[in-house]
Formats: C-alpha cells, structure tokens, sequence
C-alpha cells in the first residue's frame, strides 16, 4: 500500500512536470547556447531592458 | 496491473517526445533510475523499456535536436577515457565471466555520462533533468521513508519497490544518494521554474528532505549516518547562522534518539569498533589485499577481481549467559569479499590509471562548481542568480557521494554520473556565458573606451540570462 502511495506520488508530479516541460516552447527549437561573437549578432554597446542604450549607441548619441 | 501502469506512463512520455525529442532523453534518466520494468512483474519485463528509451533519447538527439552550442569538454574525455579502459581490462579481466556481466552496464552507465551533458544545453534542460532525477529517487524515498515512521524498519529488514539489493535499491547506497540529492531539492524551493517555488514545492521539498533523512535510520545504513554528518559540516559553510544550524541540528538529533530502536545503536557503534562486526573487519581485510593486489597488477585485475581474495582475520564473538558476557575470538576465513570501497573497486579493477581518472573525473568537479560559485556568488542581474547555488548544491552532492563511496563499491552508479553530466553541462553553459560577456565587454571597449572594470554583474545578454 504503502508503495502504491509513494509511486502515485512520484508519477503524478512527474506527468505535471513533463507536461509543464512540454508546453515550454523554449525545447522547440532549443534555446543554443549563447554563442561565440562571431557567431552573435553583432552588438556594439551592452544590451540594456529596453534596448535603448542599444538605438542610441547606435545613433552615436551618449546615453 | 502495475505493469499497465507503469506501460501507461512510458508511452505517455513517448508521446511527449513526438513534441520535443529532449524528453526521451528524461525518459532514460527515469527508466535508469527507477527501472519499472524491475518493479513490475508481468507484461513490462517482455518490453526493453531501457533499450528502447536509449535509443529514442540518442536517435531524438542525432536527427531531431537542435545542436548549437554543443560541447565536448574535458571531463567528458575523461569518461570516455575511462570507457575505453574498462574495455581494456574487462578483456584481460582475471575473471572474465562476471567481469563482463558488470561491463554489460557500466558501459551504458558511463556512455550516458557521455552523452546526456550534450543535451543539457539551457537552465530548462538542467532543472528538468534534475526534478526527473529526484522525483524518481523521490519515488523510493518516500516509500522507504514512509515504511519506516510506521516502524518497518532494520537492517536488512525494509523491503524497497526492488528487492535484489543491487544498484539504487542497496540500502547504503540509496542512502548515500538520497542524502547527497538534498541540497538540490533546496536549491529547488528558490529557483524551481517547473514547479514555480511556493508553499506546495517547499512542503514536498521538506517531506522529501525528511524522508531521505530517514532512510539511514530505516535501513541502519551505516553510511548513511556519515553521509548526513558531511552534509551537516558542508552546509555550515553558506548557513547564514552557523551557531543556530549547530543547535537546531544537535536539538533535532537528541529530539530524534528516544525513537531509535536498540539494533541501530548497536550497528552505529560499529563505525567506531570495526572489529566488532564481519562487514566491517572484511573491508580492513580487503583494503590491505588490494593494496598488495595492485602492487603486481598495477593495471588492475578487470571488473570482479576481488573475487580472487582469501584472507583469514580474528572477529570477536559475544557470548551472553545471564548477567556475563564473554567475547572470544574466533578465526575467521573469507573468500571473494567485495571491496566496500570506490577508491579501492577502482584500484582493484582498474588499477592506478583508472583510479587517477575517476579521482580526476570527480577532482575536477568540485573544483569546477567552485569555480562558478565564487565567480557568480555576486550576480544580482534576472537570470543570474540560479547559478551559483546550483553549482553549490552540485558540489556538495558530489563530496557527499565521495564521502559514502569511501565505504561501498559505488563507483559507477549511474545516479551520480548524472549528476557529473549537470556538473559539466551548468559549467559550460556558465563558461559560455561568461565568454560571451567577454567577447561583448571587448566590443564595448573598442567604441566606448574602459569602463566596466571590476564589474561583477555581467551583461545581461544571452539566452542564460534572458532564461
């Protein structure tokens, strides 16, 4: 019985868990690891929340 | 029915695959770990469930999986070193019969070592691999843990889901591994993204801690014991209240005496008076035989070479009549004992270049996972901070697993490969992250001159960090 218990536990966990995995869309294509520069696109200031730093470095304008 | 069961969850995994081939790669860990098909007794032995989800897991990977970012690194080549040799030796074992039925899965055991860091390419993959690994350890441990606070307890006594006393199902080893696991089931109750960290995830976090606390008091796993007393000294290194942690774990162990039955009084006080017990005073006995072994075989003997060991040794044998107890030592003459040790399974087996590279193999692991806790210890940055106490967490698992390998011929279990797989995968993925900041700091440099120096945030590109 007790083992019963124990395995209904565990699986039911692990269905919620895989099904979560599942739906992550980031296993679809797999999110690859960051990349070398010259494999990155080519960025030439830090990426900042909003990519304003990004527009304005790019711009020549100090942030 | 067990088996429908049992069937039923496998399929729905393969099914679930179709989606996203990673995982069957789940699947395998699951089958490897728990193995169903040992559990159940009818349909599902008929089916190679662990063939069957090795090769949809590979096969997945090879044709379907995309593979940026994949890399091959040294402890990996370690492994594979390690593979090649045992080969070797199996070939020249001295007892070629039951040195190739241990080959038969050590090599699928160290090839998956090989094969499963490839796949854990994001912080989704490592954290799902790990909730697979500790759900399906979980699954064992609640039973185990469950039999014995309703008394089913003794050594040798508690009956497991499998009961050959083979691999996870040996009562000292599923100890060792349960209690090595713990930091991660922590580390789950503040980064989990699966099972999002909150009161649900950190009581099932506590019953699985709990549970795998008692598991060295159901079974009276010796080792089991010193386990936890090198999870307790590792832990007081990050506690924020080191004198707190000392009272609360002296408290809950004087707490806990009073329920403890006498049989595992008397088998505890063994670990201080070897003598007193034959599995004890063999592995003395059996340490010197490997050493003077390995003396003219340095290369090792292959899988099972201690099957050709013989010693005599005294053991003392108490004899109780009323209120005298009489101790008498007796002469004692064993064959074939096992080498209750990793270091010395691995001396005997493999001699001293297999030991070199399994102690490298591990070596190296610690000092890895040292190496992202120091560097990423400060990063406050979103996607940053999950880092750090996993490669802690990992660290401690594998000095917990070293320290109960010291006292049972654990070397190839499969559970702790796996953690040496999340090992070399986090510190990849840590070490491209950080080359790619590198990479990007050098560029920012070239059009807005030095600036960042000493910055310890990182920048916050990358898919690590956007994760």
């Amino acid at each position: 019985m007790i083992d019963y218990i124990a395995l209904t536990l565990a699986h039911g966990l692990l269905v919620i868990g895989l099904f979560r995995i599942a739906r992550n869309k980031e296993l679809d294509p797999a999110v690859p690891l960051p990349q070398r520069r010259h494999n990155a696109p080519k960025r030439h200031a830090p990426v900042s929340n909003d990519g304003q730093l990004d527009a304005q470095a790019e711009a020549g304008e100090a942030p | 029915m067990i088996d429908l069961v049992f069937l039923a969850f496998i399929a729905f995994v393969l099914m679930l695959g179709l989606r996203r081939p990673f995982i069957w790669v789940l699947l395998y860990v699951y089958i490897d770990i728990l193995a169903p098909q040992r559990i159940g007794y009818g349909i599902i032995q008929s089916f190679q469930v662990s063939l069957i989800a090795f090769a949809a897991a590979f096969g997945g990977w090879l044709l379907l999986d995309d593979k940026r970012g994949v890399k091959f690194s040294v402890r990996q080549g370690l492994i594979l070193a390690l593979l090649i040799y045992c080969w070797w030796t199996t070939g020249n074992a001295d007892f070629a019969e039951s040195a190739v039925t241990k080959w038969e899965w050590v090599w699928k055991a160290l090839l998956f070592g090989i094969f499963m860091p490839l796949t854990l390419t994001t912080r989704l993959r490592l954290e799902s691999l790990a909730m697979v690994m500790i759900l399906s350890v979980g699954a064992i441990v609640i039973s185990t843990g469950m039999k014995t606070v309703l008394g089913g307890g003794g050594y040798e006594q508690l009956k497991f889901f499998v009961k050959d006393n083979s691999g996870i199902y040996e009562s000292s080893t599923l100890a060792t591994v349960a209690i090595s696991l713990i930091p991660l089931v922590v580390w789950f109750t503040q980064h989990g993204t699966i099972f999002k960290p909150d009161w649900r995830v950190k009581l099932f976090a506590a019953g699985l801690i709990f549970s795998s606390l008692l598991i060295p008091i159901g079974t009276e796993a010796r080792t089991g014991l010193l386990c936890i007393g090198a999870l307790g000294i590792l832990l007081l290194r990050d506690v924020k209240r080191r004198m707190t942690f000392l009272a609360a774990g002296a408290l809950l162990g004087m707490a806990a005496l009073p329920f403890l039955p006498q049989s595992y009084y008397d088998r505890m006080a063994t670990i201080a008076e070897p003598g007193g017990d034959e599995s004890a005073s063999t592995r003395v006995a059996v340490w010197e035989w490997t050493i003077d072994y390995v003396s003219q075989n340095p290369l090792g003997g292959g899988f099972d070479a201690y099957r050709g060991n013989s010693f005599t040794y005294e053991m003392p044998v108490k004899d109780t009549v009323g209120n005298t107890t009489s101790v008498e030592y007796r002469e004692v003459v064993d064959e074939g004992r096992a080498y209750h040790s990793a270091i010395f399974e691995m001396l005997g087996e493999q001699g001293w270049p297999g030991l070199s590279m399994w102690l490298l193999l591990h070596g190296l692991g610690v000092w890895h996972m040292e190496k992202i806790r120091s560097r990423w210890r400060g990063r406050t940055e979103e996607g940053q901070t999950w880092q750090a106490p996993m490669a802690q967490a990992l660290q401690i698992a594998s000095l917990v697993y070293i320290v109960g390998a010291l006292f049972q011929g654990i070397a190839f279990q499969p559970v702790v490969l796996m953690i040496v797989g999340l090992q070399i995968a986090l510190y990849n993925q840590c070490r491209a992250h950080d080359s790619l900041a590198q990479d990007e700091e050098r560029g920012s440099h070239k059009h807005r001159g030095p600036s960042r120096k000493g910055n310890r945030q990182g920048p916050s590109a990358g898919p690590i960090a956007a994760q």
